[in-house]
C-alpha cells in the first residue's frame, strides 16, 4: 500500500474535529472547477458548524494540463486550505486514495471525484454522523445528474448482504481514514478492478459499522469522459453489472455459501444526527 | 361464537390492515360495536352467525387470495345480511374497479378520505357510494393547537415513502429550486417497502418530531389526496404537503396541496411554518370525527 518516496507526505496523527475532502484527478480539467468549488463551500459550511476542512487534490499524471490548472487554482485561492500534489507517474484510483488517507490532517475523509459534486450545507452533517457512530463509513443519497438534470438516486439503500450481488453504495462517501488504513486501504489489485465494492465487503466482513445518513451528499454526473466513462475502459462496467469473473471473484471472497438467502440482512444502519439511529 | 352485527374483514397479513384498524378505533369511538376478521378467519365462521351481520370488507382482492378457500369465502361473504367495500384510494383506477369485480355483491361503498370522488364513482359502478372524512380518532385527540418542539425542529423538510417518479420529481425540484438542502429524504423500492420497511414503528415519529414538514409526489396518475399520510406528520407537529400538479389545479379546500415545490416555497416563506401548521390541523379538526362521519354513512345503508 506504501509508495516509496511519498512518506514524507504521511500525517499519522489524525484530528477529530475536521473533513478532508480528496480529489483525485487525472485528465479530468474541465471538471475540476465544479468539484474544487463545491469543496471549498464545504469546508466554509464545516467552519459554519464549528468544524474545520481541508482540501487535497492530488494528480494522477494527467496529460491534459490540469496541473497548470491547479496552481492557478492555489494562486488564486491562496488562504484556502487546499493542498496540491503532481505525480510523476500515475498511481491508478486506489491507490491515490490510500494516499490520500495517509496525508489527510483528519480522520474523516471525503472521497469526491473530480467530476462530481458535494452538496457543500450538508457535509457537517455528515461528519456528525461519523463522530457520533464511529462508523468506518457514512454514506448518503447522490442525486445523478446529466446535461443539468436530475436522472435518477444512487447510494441511497442501507447496507445490506445484497452487496455480496453487486455495489449499490458509491465510493463517493465520508470514510474513517484510520479504520480503512488499519484494514489495509483500498485493494490496488487488477485483477480485481472494483476497489470501492471490495471495501465495502471488507468492511462488513470486518464487523465495521457502515452507516446511511437518509440526507442528500452530493451530485454524481453522468457525463461523456466522466470518471466513470473514462475509468470504465480499465475496469469494465458498473459493479452491479460487473464481468462475470469479477463477480465470481468476490462472491468466492464474501459470499461463500452460494445461498441468496441472506440478501436481506441489514447490515448498515441508517443514523441521523439530529435524530439518532431510525431503523 | 358470538358476533356483533357489523364485523371488519381483511386479509391476515397485508393489505388494508391500516384501513382495517383505523374503521374498528372509529366505530368504537361511535359505541358500535365491531369485530374484525381476517379472511381465513371469516371462512370459518358459522353461516347463520355471518346471516345477521353487516360486513365491512378492507381490500377484497387479498382477502379473497388469502382466505384459503376462495369458494367457500365468497360463499360466507354473500350469507352475511349487508356487505360494504371499505375503500381507500382514488376511484378513477384500475384497481377499483377490479375491487368491485371480485365476485363480492356489494350494498355499499364507503369511501374513506379527504374528499368526495361521488361524480368519478357514478362513471363506473351503481353501488350506493358513500363519501366518509377521514376526521380524527379519540386516541388523537386533543390535536395540539401549536406544534411541539418548535425550536428542535432542525430538519427543514422530510421526504419519504416510495421510489416513484413523483417523489424524485419533488426531490429534483427540491435541488433545483435551492429550497433548504439539509432535508431528509428516504426512498425505498415498492416490494421492499412491503417486505420490511425501513423505518421501525418509533422511527418515523422520532424523525418528523424533528422536522417542519412532510412532503411527498403525486403517486398515481388521477390526482387523489391520501388522507393516511396526513394524520402522522399532524400530530408530530409537521406540517403535511403534497406536491401534485393535477391535484393542485381540482381546487379542492384540503390544505397543503401544492402545484410546484417553488409554490410551496414560496408559501412556506409567506405564511411561515406556524401558520401552515395551523392551517392543517384547523382543517383536520373542523370537520368532525371519523366516528360522526362513519355513523353517519352506516345509518344510510
Amino acid at each position: 500500500m506504501d509508495d516509496p518516496g511519498l512518506g514524507w507526505l504521511y500525517n499519522e496523527s489524525k484530528a477529530e474535529d475536521g473533513v478532508t475532502i480528496f480529489i483525485p484527478n487525472w485528465n479530468h480539467r474541465p471538471y475540476l472547477p465544479r468539484s474544487i468549488r463545491s469543496a471549498l463551500r464545504a469546508i466554509e459550511h464545516l467552519e459554519e458548524a464549528g468544524f474545520s476542512g481541508e482540501l487535497i487534490v492530488i494528480d494522477d499524471a494527467s496529460r491534459d494540463g490540469s496541473q497548470k490548472f491547479l496552481r492557478t487554482v492555489q494562486l488564486l485561492y491562496g488562504d484556502a486550505p487546499l493542498e496540491t500534489l503532481f505525480l510523476e507517474r500515475n498511481l491508478g484510483l486506489p491507490r491515490l486514495r490510500n494516499l490520500a488517507m495517509r496525508m489527510s490532517r483528519y480522520r474523516h475523509v471525503c472521497m469526491l471525484d473530480s467530476d462530481n459534486e458535494l452538496v457543500a450545507d450538508n457535509l457537517p452533517l455528515f461528519l456528525q454522523a461519523g463522530l457520533q457512530t464511529g462508523a468506518a463509513l457514512v454514506h448518503g443519497l447522490l442525486i445523478d445528474k446529466r446535461e443539468g438534470r436530475m436522472t435518477g438516486i444512487r447510494s441511497d439503500s442501507v447496507a445490506s448482504m445484497r452487496l455480496t450481488a453487486g455495489n449499490y453504495i458509491d465510493s463517493f462517501a465520508l470514510v474513517d481514514a484510520k479504520a480503512l488504513l488499519r484494514l489495509g486501504g483500498y485493494l490496488a489489485d487488477p485483477r480485481l478492478p472494483h476497489e470501492d465494492w471490495e471495501m465495502v465487503l471488507h468492511l462488513i466482513a470486518e464487523e465495521e459499522q457502515i452507516v446511511f445518513v437518509p440526507a442528500v451528499m452530493g451530485y454524481y454526473h453522468l457525463v461523456p469522459g466522466s470518471m466513470y466513462a473514462e475509468t470504465a475502459e480499465d475496469k469494465g462496467p458498473r459493479p452491479r453489472s460487473a464481468a462475470p469473473e469479477i463477480v465470481s471473484l468476490l462472491r468466492r471472497m464474501f459470499a461463500q455459501t452460494g445461498t441468496r438467502e441472506w440478501d436481506d440482512i441489514k447490515v448498515g444502519r441508517i443514523y441521523h444526527p439530529a435524530v439518532g439511529y431510525i431503523d | 361464537m358470538q358476533m356483533g352485527t357489523l364485523a371488519i374483514v381483511r386479509p391476515p397479513t397485508e393489505g388494508d390492515n391500516e384501513l382495517a384498524s383505523r374503521l374498528s378505533k372509529g366505530f368504537e369511538d361511535a359505541s358500535h360495536g365491531v369485530a374484525i376478521y381476517s379472511s381465513p378467519e371469516l371462512r370459518a365462521l358459522d353461516t347463520e352467525v355471518l346471516g345477521g351481520a353487516t360486513l365491512l370488507v378492507a381490500s377484497p382482492g387479498r382477502c379473497i387470495e388469502t382466505s384459503g378457500d376462495e369458494t367457500e369465502f365468497l360463499s360466507k361473504v354473500a350469507g352475511a345480511n349487508k356487505r360494504i367495500l371499505a375503500s381507500v384510494g382514488p376511484v378513477d383506477s384500475p384497481a377499483y374497479k377490479r375491487r368491485l369485480e371480485k365476485g363480492i355483491d356489494f350494498d355499499a361503498v364507503f369511501d374513506i378520505g379527504f374528499a368526495s370522488q361521488s361524480d368519478d364513482h357514478t362513471e363506473v359502478s351503481d353501488v350506493p357510494y358513500h363519501f366518509v372524512f377521514n376526521g380524527p380518532i379519540r386516541d388523537e385527540e386533543p390535536v395540539a393547537e401549536e406544534p411541539a418542539n418548535q425550536a428542535d425542529r432542525t430538519i427543514p423538510w422530510v421526504l419519504m415513502g416510495p421510489k416513484s417518479d413523483g417523489n424524485k420529481n419533488v426531490l429534483a425540484e427540491l435541488f433545483e429550486h435551492e429550497v433548504d438542502p439539509g432535508g431528509f429524504c428516504l426512498l425505498q423500492g415498492r416490494a421492499r417497502i412491503m417486505a420490511e420497511p425501513l423505518l421501525g414503528s418509533e422511527g418515523l415519529p422520532a424523525v418528523l418530531a424533528k422536522a417542519k414538514y412532510y412532503l411527498w409526489g403525486a403517486d398515481r396518475d388521477a390526482g387523489y389526496y391520501e388522507s393516511f399520510r396526513f394524520m402522522a406528520p399532524l400530530l408530530a407537529g409537521t406540517v403535511p404537503c403534497k406536491i401534485d400538479p393535477d391535484l393542485a389545479s381540482e381546487g379542492l379546500d384540503i390544505p397543503g396541496v401544492y402545484p410546484s415545490v417553488s409554490a410551496f416555497r414560496a408559501e412556506a416563506e409567506a405564511e411561515g411554518y406556524l401558520a401552515l401548521y395551523r392551517r392543517a390541523r384547523n382543517f383536520y379538526v373542523a370537520r368532525g370525527r371519523l366516528a360522526e362521519h362513519l355513523s353517519g354513512a352506516f345509518a344510510l345503508v
